[in-house]
């Protein structure tokens, strides 16, 4: 798998679903977490994953991207099996954004160079191309007058703003939000959040994993609750968040609403 | 309570001891049954009172005139001035700069062989104990004596540097230790973060976590480079020329040609103008990265 080398198999078809998974399981140990995951997502989706921690839903967020790789089953980004290991995972990566609960800045570097570093070092663009399009994505988060700073000079919510300009430099075709604003004081979450939704709202293909169910209510498309590994109950936010169907489903929502 | 088992024979042979059923408190006094305060202060203070013994005895019992003489002899001084500067001090920097740096660049990659899987592992690992587990002293020694022997091949710089790549060889063991520590100190987080973005594990570890973990191990690091300083004097088991001396060949070069102490105490002042201030540079960063966390 070395990088740059070309495949057939390499070439994403833009016709198939972004996000597909296939029978997906994962054992941590003897610990099984994800038992059989079934998912399509398509294109221009917000898909919000709910459910008890424990559940499963970062670790099928996790695996699209395969920082956990699962035990079982087939994942398919943009048709593109990419547990095939002929395929060039990194490459396949690029066109998929991560968010993480923790930020995950590079704090030795500005936050200028945060968003230009992969750019240079993954696209290929120079410099002066990286700064500018690394410039627009931090005034698109409104973090214009950040740009020099360090991560540990900005508060929580600036932070993972950042983190989302990060991944948008990258030009991706789909964003993976774990738990973004779960790390955050209680006012900074307002902040992240409408970023997110100007991202929804530009069409952008979204998988959130989160707890801030209005969020999921405004801004998802579909609800997925997941929990002991599987997914209990899917349909559109305002439903699923008003009349859920399943017990399970029906107790998680009565205790977090 | 297996405390009575011991404390029987000793109440049986008449000693004083503690009443039975006391039980773990009532064992002979020990220095951790204080309060760790109270035994900080006790700790500093047998060690104050064993340097000032030392000092009285000293004062009390010296031949002051010989002494004088004997250790602070500035005829002496003049003669191997400037030249324990120009060439001692001098060697005993170049050689621990050279053998430090090229060592470090040697232990990132053996930190970095460590933590991959297979061969590259056991290779590290075999090459780190092993130079760990020697003393320098006998792998400068084997460098400089056994490698022309085996091979039949001479390293450039001649004994001065089949030494220093025995010294290499030994920082780089020591060293990929401390950058391994620094690596594994980084948030599992960074690497993913970097690998999300599609980044390669190589350029990962180039741009990510080297950078940081290289930062987190700059104290310890400077810790090993003064213990390197120091051991640079071992050096002189290979036997240098003249102008190849460092410190500590020079200091005893010059106690016996001019049959006194007196090079020994310049070259030991020497020494400490260097590590001291790096000691305490150790202790000033220690504390700037403790704040920063």
């Amino acid at each position: 798998m070395s990088p740059g080398r070309l495949h057939p198999r390499d070439t994403p078809d833009p016709a198939a679903p972004p996000i597909q998974t296939i029978g997906l399981h994962k054992f941590f140990g003897d610990h099984h977490v994800l038992k059989g995951i079934d998912l399509k997502v398509r294109r221009g989706e917000v898909v919000c994953v709910i459910g008890p921690s424990g559940s499963g839903k970062s670790t099928l967020l996790r695996s699209v991207n395969l920082l956990e790789w699962p035990t079982r089953g087939r994942i398919l980004i943009e048709g593109i099996d990419v547990l095939d290991p002929d395929v060039n995972l990194d490459r396949v990566r690029t066109r998929i954004g991560m968010v993480f609960q923790q930020f995950n800045l590079f704090p030795h570097m500005t936050v200028l160079r945060n968003t230009t570093i992969a750019q240079e070092n993954v696209l290929g663009r120079d410099k002066e191309e990286a700064a500018a399009v690394g410039r627009s994505m931090l005034e698109r988060v409104g973090l214009s007058d950040k740009i020099d700073a360090h991560p540990s000079q900005l508060s929580g919510g600036q932070q993972q703003r950042v983190a989302i300009a990060r991944s948008l430099a990258m030009n991706p075709d789909m964003m993976l939000f774990d738990e973004p604003t779960s790390a955050l004081d209680p006012e900074l979450v307002g902040e992240v959040l409408q970023v997110m939704r100007d991202l929804a709202e530009s069409g952008m293909t979204m998988m959130v994993v989160t707890h801030e169910m209005g969020f999921a209510r405004e801004v998802g498309t579909r609800l997925i609750f997941m929990d002991d590994g599987q997914v209990v109950e899917e349909g559109d936010p305002r439903e699923v968040l008003a009349a859920p169907q399943h017990p399970r489903t029906q107790l998680f929502l009565s205790k977090v609403l | 309570m297996d405390e009575p088992a011991f404390s029987a024979p000793r109440l049986a042979s008449g000693q004083t001891g503690p009443e039975p059923g006391q039980g773990r408190g009532g064992r002979r006094f020990s220095l951790s049954d204080i309060r760790p305060t109270v035994r900080r202060r006790v700790a500093r203070a047998s060690s104050f009172a064993v340097v000032a013994v030392v000092l009285i005895l000293a004062v009390a019992l010296a031949d002051w005139r010989r002494v004088g003489r004997q250790f602070f002899n500035l005829e002496v001084l003049a003669q191997i001035w400037p030249n324990v500067i120009v060439i001692a001090l001098r060697n005993t920097l170049l050689y621990t700069l050279v053998a430090f740096v090229v060592g470090t660049v040697f232990a990132i990659i053996l930190a970095l062989m460590k933590m991959a899987k297979g061969p590259a592992r056991w290779f590290a690992v075999g090459f780190i104990e092993l130079f760990r587990g020697l003393p320098a002293l006998l792998t400068i020694f084997m460098c400089a004596f056994m490698i022309p022997i085996a091979f039949g091949y001479h390293l450039p710089g001649g004994s001065m540097g089949a030494g220093l790549f025995g010294l290499i060889l030994v920082t780089s063991a020591y060293n990929a230790e401390v950058i391994r520590s620094g690596i594994e100190a980084i948030p599992k987080g960074q690497r993913e973060a970097a690998r999300s973005l599609g980044m390669t594990h190589l350029s990962t570890m180039v741009h990510i976590i080297l950078p940081q973990g290289l930062r987190v191990v700059i104290p310890p690091l400077t810790n090993e480079f003064v213990m390197l300083l120091k051991d640079s004097a071992l050096l002189f088991i290979a036997g240098l020329a003249s102008t190849e001396r460092e410190l500590t060949t020079f200091g005893r070069d010059g106690m016996t040609t001019y049959a006194s102490a007196t090079p020994l105490i310049v070259v030991a002042v020497c020494y400490l103008v260097v590590t001291i201030p790096l000691t305490y540079l150790v202790s000033l960063l220690e504390k700037k990265m403790a704040v920063k966390k």
